[in-house]
């Protein structure tokens, strides 16, 4: 694969390759390309294959989940003072691109000292403070393993926004900016006090982030945020501060397709989620989010040499997606797979008939509004026993097809603590205590009857699949019940968290040393408290679960040896442990307590090594990384074509391997001009062969257990695993300056489908019969490169007010056929694959942000 | 403060508030009327129609009211519908949006007219397009009528019929609606005291399809529908059959299986050979069966076998009634002995004894805790035993149990054997 290197760095590749082949254990790659990674032929372990090393990559957030932070992380990235870090953000967010191939789970965003991950998906969740950039600015990021003194942070490192109402710069602030993206409008004031005679301080800042139409068409957003925050300062010994913040987003979602459907509508940005009523586009999954957060501080500093910050917080709110769902009807999405002309491959005539009309038919290619309205209202239908009464009858239209809410609600209330005690200046000892209680309520809530009066709660798999109608109901206590707009129905359940975390740091320096360790424990407790009674698990899927409890820990250590006061080198070392997700534990939380079996904790360990040269010229670092993790627990719930049911598919043992090499350096040619180049790549890799678990929602039956997943080496999916940029910056003396960068991405490869990788799949072909290959092999999609500008200005006006303006174009050469993404659908058919073939998402095409600011 | 700030500020929220509406909520598009242009009946259909399809362009409806629907999945994109002149089936292009007893009118623009292997139906209708439901629960009775009839009244085709003292083939008692392990479709023949018979057909989709045959004679409500020469009925539900009575005069008695015994024996008669129902007592060497009994102990009645001053050998089998294996079953009972000379009790297993002579089926012993040389005159419990290992994995038929008695007239194996309490769960 290195044909796709430029002669120079192939060499560089090379060396790198050798150094870190000496360093860390060296993992087995594949070789050629269309080769499965793992074999269902080999028992054992693959051995040592030509390795290849491949030089690593940054990361910025999760962009799947669209919450339109991607183009506010991206600016605090961009604010690290480590080239690397800043060229990731400002032009390797937009293509996915994953800090060391991390998930997001593994970095920590602490804001105030706070621990901010989401208890539930353990990534930090943007959208909850989006649009705060004026109050989120005063930040400490850090990639990879370091210290910190507010918490024991994750491998991947962490973000510490210091927001507190004494820390907001002093003076207003106002900004327009324009984009378009996921939106396109954007004001923001901001007011600081900054610390005032009588020791109070006050700031408060709000935004608002619009479009009626975002760049994909159908998706809009609408979110305004908020931030307020007080603090008094006592004296030199005490401060208390309380910051309350949140966002209230509302957001149109695009949802990826297959490229059949893209080279139909002839655009790679097309969108199934809308459609035509009454003339305007409707989007039929909206993401509704609203939880803010409030955190009082106490800052206590009993001597020159201790510092304590004692907090409790409290966060929580609404969340909650739309989709359609229908009963006894067809599929109302336009790109269900029997709605496509290549479903009719052996009828020439339906498939010219299909093609025309998706070509040219807006009730083809989008969402039908009216025909689900005329279906809806037109389903006269008698209820009986309606509420659980016999002979209560209602006779009404029932809804066929109608828009639910998924919702996710959660309260979480906090305690936090963490000192800072200076033994002198060079020895430094920190830790903290940090108690949590969380509670999630996840349900069902109907948002749209759609011109029906009323739906009927049962279960269709169960309703099909059992002779006893009763037990098609899903909630027992309830039966019959005519759901009304706002009512919930399906499941009902609390997903509780309960998690305590104590941790201790030590720092300590010398002339040519500096060194840090840090120890940490962690205990959580899970459970699910149901508030719903399923007529398939009577006495199992009502009130409380048993509670799962894991204890984790973990230890972490570096040192830093200074060659001279320009040159380092540093290593750092992580061992821990981690509790899995919640939503790893219960195999089936929506009608049962059951708990997988065998789940056990993740172990993670993450090792790397840095040269950093600090010149007055010339700045770069290199790092070398190496990190497992291990027993990680992947669930997904899917329609499986065998069964023909909704299964809940997980597998246990899933070990994946990091590794690689990044690189930063600026060189600053002259006063005004400076050269940066960047360079991250590496392997991100499933390095187990997991066991999988099939269980569906209706039947404690497990479809199947102990299938063997042959994922050994494949590439995880869904980013670029090799990031490149280099740039040129010209600043002005006269206070403007402009830039560019080239960025090249490659070794971005689909996800696998797990099932496809397993003796069950292939079992219909020989081992030689090409669709064997076909099944198991995974796809690489095409490198991509795209240029970005970016520049800006200055004005001071009357020496009081100052004006910025800045603009950034993404993506000039607009290129619209970049893959950046993309994944196997779950459902397949091993002998026709193309029936469900893989989604893709597209980079956007040339794509810009610009802002006049004025402050005073 | 500064003009330049007001006017910024302006300016913002001017942005904001008013030149920024994103648009939440909807209005509810309007209604659709589907017109209804001349109006046809089911018997119109048929006339209309020469052998080839029509495909209907111009705006026709026809009334009538749904028979069958397709829930149980017996039938699969199927309805009946049944006007005062006859009945038709609709093919629709999706499952599901039609219940039994709804009154529709049905627009047949973009509908085809057709026959298959004899059956007139509507072909590709789409439920949300074509039909507009006027009522519910309008349920028809189905129109009573014989045997004779089914086999040659062609206008019955496609209505809702009911049959009364009917009853299924002796052969076909035992055995469910439908294959439901592999989703196969089965035909079962249904008879009259006449010697009529129809085929009654079940998908092995149909969520009854693992359901056993009744084995009585009575009443079946159906679809009456035709594949080629062969006339089928196509069963709604299993509460639509209500089939306990009596078999016609000369079918030999069937006896269903079970799901469990609980057999005291109290209905037997001393010294007589035991004649229970759907028990079988068979003598397979020598000329003695089981008899009844009645102790004097606490147990009272029970059954008994043995071989004394018999002069032959004898082999005698007492076989339980067909038992449903439902993976967990068991088998408990008491057994007391007198005149012991020999362990002359054994018991056994079956999964393929159809009745009759026990030589036939392949039978797994039982062991079993017992009376004995030194049990005396108590009553032995065997306490619960576990079935499921002397079946297949799985096994989802039905099995016998027998107590197999053997002796041989001669003084030195000659022993009593009594069993009572048999309990199969």
């Amino acid at each position: 694969m290195t044909k796709n290197y430029p002669p120079r760095l192939r060499g560089f590749t090379f060396r790198l390759g050798l150094l870190f082949s000496i360093l860390f254990p060296i993992h087995s790659i594949f070789a050629q390309e269309g080769t499965p990674p793992d074999s269902l032929r080999n028992t054992t372990k693959d051995s040592l294959q030509n390795l290849q090393m491949k030089l690593p990559v940054m990361n910025i957030s999760d962009e799947d989940d669209q919450d339109g932070g991607g183009q506010d992380i991206a600016g605090l990235l961009q604010a690290s003072r480590d080239v690397y870090t800043s060229t990731a953000g400002f032009s390797f967010g937009v293509a996915r691109f994953r800090i060391r191939g991390y998930d997001g789970m593994n970095t920590n965003v602490l804001i105030n000292g706070i621990p901010m991950n989401d208890m539930e998906m353990g990534r930090p969740i943007w959208a909850y403070w989006g649009g705060l950039n004026d109050v989120t600015r005063n930040q400490t990021v850090n990639i990879g393993l370091s210290p910190e003194r507010e918490f024991f942070t994750g491998i991947g490192g962490f973000s510490s926004i210091n927001a507190r109402a004494s820390m907001i710069r002093k003076g207003s602030r106002a900004s327009v900016a324009q984009t378009n993206r996921m939106y396109r409008n954007r004001v923001m004031v901001t007011h600081g006090t900054g610390v005032m005679a009588n020791g109070w301080s006050f700031a408060a800042s709000y935004s608002r982030r619009w479009a009626q139409e975002g760049y994909v068409e159908g998706t809009f957003m609408d979110a305004n945020s908020y931030y307020l925050g007080a603090e008094k300062k006592f004296n030199d010994k005490h401060s208390i501060g309380l910051v309350a913040f949140g966002s209230h987003t509302v957001q149109g979602l695009q949802n990826p397709v297959f490229q059949e459907i893209y080279d139909l509508v002839g655009s790679n940005y097309y969108n199934p989620n809308w459609g035509i009523q009454n003339g305007e586009k409707r989007n039929s999954r909206i993401r509704r989010t609203h939880k803010p957060t409030a955190i009082l501080t106490h800052y206590f500093k009993p001597s020159k040499s201790l510092e304590i910050t004692t907090a409790a917080y409290v966060n929580g709110g609404r969340g909650g997606t739309t989709r359609l769902n229908w009963y006894e009807a067809s599929d109302p999405r336009p790109n269900y797979y029997r709605y496509l002309p290549s479903f009719f491959a052996d009828d020439e005539n339906l498939r010219n008939q299909f093609t025309e009309n998706w070509q040219n038919d807006i009730n083809t290619q989008q969402v039908n509004w009216q025909a689900l309205y005329d279906a809806n209202r037109n389903n006269l239908y008698t209820a009986n026993d309606v509420d659980g009464i016999a002979g209560n009858k209602f006779t009404g239209a029932r809804s066929k097809y109608i828009i639910e809410e998924v919702r996710n609600d959660h309260v979480q209330y906090g305690f936090n603590a963490f000192f800072t005690k200076f033994f002198s200046p060079k020895t430094i000892m920190s830790g903290g205590v940090n108690v949590n209680m969380y509670r999630s309520r996840n349900y069902r809530q109907v948002n749209d009857l759609l011109g029906g009066d009323f739906w009927i709660d049962i279960d269709q798999f169960a309703e099909r699949d059992l002779q006893d109608p009763a037990l098609a109901i899903n909630n027992v206590d309830n039966p019959n019940a005519l759901i009304r707009q706002g009512d919930t129905y399906g499941y009902d359940y609390f997903n509780h968290i309960n998690r305590s975390n104590v941790f201790a740091q030590i720092e300590h320096e010398t002339n040519k040393f500096s060194m840090y360790a840090a120890v940490n424990y962690t205990f959580t407790q899970y459970y699910r408290q149901s508030n719903m009674r399923n007529a398939r698990f009577f006495d199992s899927s009502f009130g409380r679960s048993e509670t799962s409890q894991f204890n984790t820990g973990g230890v972490k250590a570096g040192l830093t040896y200074k060659i001279s006061g320009r040159q380092y080198i540093s290593a750092n070392a992580a061992w821990m442990t981690r509790a899995p997700l919640i939503s790893n534990v219960f195999i089936s939380p929506r009608t049962r307590h059951d708990i997988l079996p065998g789940i056990t904790t993740e172990k993670v360990q993450s090792y790397d090594l840095n040269y950093v040269v600090r010149f007055p010229k010339f700045k770069a670092r290199a790092t070398l990384y190496h990190t497992t993790i291990k027993d990680q627990v992947w669930m997904r719930s899917f329609f499986h074509e065998e069964y023909r049911n909704l299964v809940n598919y997980f597998m246990t043992g899933v070990d994946l391997l990091h590794q690689g090499l990044e690189f930063g350096a600026e060189w600053k040619a002259t006063s005004t001009l400076s050269v940066t180049a960047v360079v991250g790549t590496g392997f991100s890799i499933y390095d187990s062969r997991p066991t999988a678990t099939m269980s569906r929602d209706n039947s404690a039956e497990l479809l199947a257990a102990n299938r063997t997943v042959y994922l050994q080496n494949y590439r995880i999916g869904g980013m670029p695993q090799t990031a490149m940029g280099g740039g040129l910056r010209y600043n002005s003396p006269k206070y403007w300056f402009v830039g560019f960068n080239v960025n090249y991405f490659d070794h971005i490869y689909l996800d696998p489908n797990p099932d496809r990788r397993t003796a069950e799949a292939v079992a219909s072909f020989v081992d030689t019969d090409p669709q064997w290959k076909d099944v198991v092999k995974q796809e690489r999609l095409d490198p991509g490169f795209t240029v970005d500008l970016y520049g800006g200005k200055s004005w001071r006006v009357k020496r009081k007010y100052f004006i910025n303006l800045n603009l950034s174009v993404n993506n000039v050469l607009n290129n619209q056929n970049f893959r950046m993404g993309g994944f196997e659908q779950l459902r397949y058919v091993p002998t026709d694959l193309d029936r469900f073939p893989p989604m893709y998402s597209y980079m956007f095409g040339i794509n810009f942000f610009t802002m006049v600011s004025f402050s005073f | 403060m500064h003009t330049f700030f007001k006017t910024t500020f302006f300016l913002v929220f001017s942005l904001v508030f008013v030149a920024s509406c994103v648009k939440k909520e909807w209005d509810e598009p309007p209604v659709t009327t589907i017109p209804v242009g001349n109006i046809l009946t089911v018997a119109d259909l048929m006339d209309t129609f020469n052998n080839a399809p029509i495909k209907f362009e111009e705006d026709f409806s026809v009334y009538g009211v749904i028979t069958a629907d397709d829930k149980s999945g017996n039938l699969y994109r199927n309805f009946y519908l049944q006007d005062n002149t006859g009945a038709i089936l609709l093919r629709t292009l999706f499952s599901g949006g039609l219940s039994e007893g709804d009154s529709v009118r049905v627009a047949l623009k973009g509908i085809t007219l057709t026959q298959y292997s004899g059956m007139m139906q509507l072909d590709s209708v789409n439920v949300d397009k074509n039909v507009i439901k006027q009522a519910t629960e309008k349920f028809i009775q189905p129109q009573t009528v014989t045997m004779q009839q089914v086999l040659t009244d062609a206008s019955l085709i496609g209505k809702l019929i009911k049959l009364e003292n009917v009853e299924f083939a002796t052969a076909e008692i035992g055995t469910t609606f439908a294959n439901a392990a592999l989703l196969q479709t089965q035909n079962k023949t249904l008879v009259d005291c006449n010697g009529n018979s129809v085929i009654v057909r079940t998908s092995g989709y149909a969520n009854f399809a693992n359901t056993m045959l009744p084995s009585g004679n009575g009443s079946l409500i159906a679809i009456l529908g035709v594949f080629n020469a062969d006339k089928q009925l196509y069963i709604r539900r299993v509460s639509d059959l209500n089939m306990t009575g009596e078999r016609c005069t000369g079918n030999p008695v069937v006896c269903d299986p079970v799901n469990s015994v609980s057999e005291d024996f109290s209905s037997t008669t001393n010294n007589v050979d035991v004649s229970l129902s759907c028990w079988s007592n068979i003598a397979t060497v020598g000329g003695r069966v089981w008899r009844g009994r009645d102790g004097t102990d606490a147990n009272g009645k029970c059954v008994q076998a043995n071989s004394f001053s018999s002069g032959e050998t004898n082999e005698t089998w007492f076989i339980s009634p067909a038992v449903q294996a439902n993976g967990a079953n068991t088998l408990s009972f008491e057994t007391q002995t007198s005149f012991w000379t020999h362990n002359g009790l054994t018991v056994w297993i079956s999964t393929n004894y159809a009745g009759g002579q026990p030589g036939g089926a392949t039978w797994m012993q039982i062991p079993a805790t017992m009376a004995g040389q030194s049990s005396g005159s108590s009553w032995i419990q065997s306490g619960a035993i576990q079935l499921f290992g002397f079946m297949p994995q799985g096994y989802t038929g039905t099995f016998n149990i027998a107590f197999k008695y053997n002796g041989d007239g001669n003084a030195a194996l000659t022993a009593t054997y009594r069993v009572d309490n048999v309990a199969i769960n």
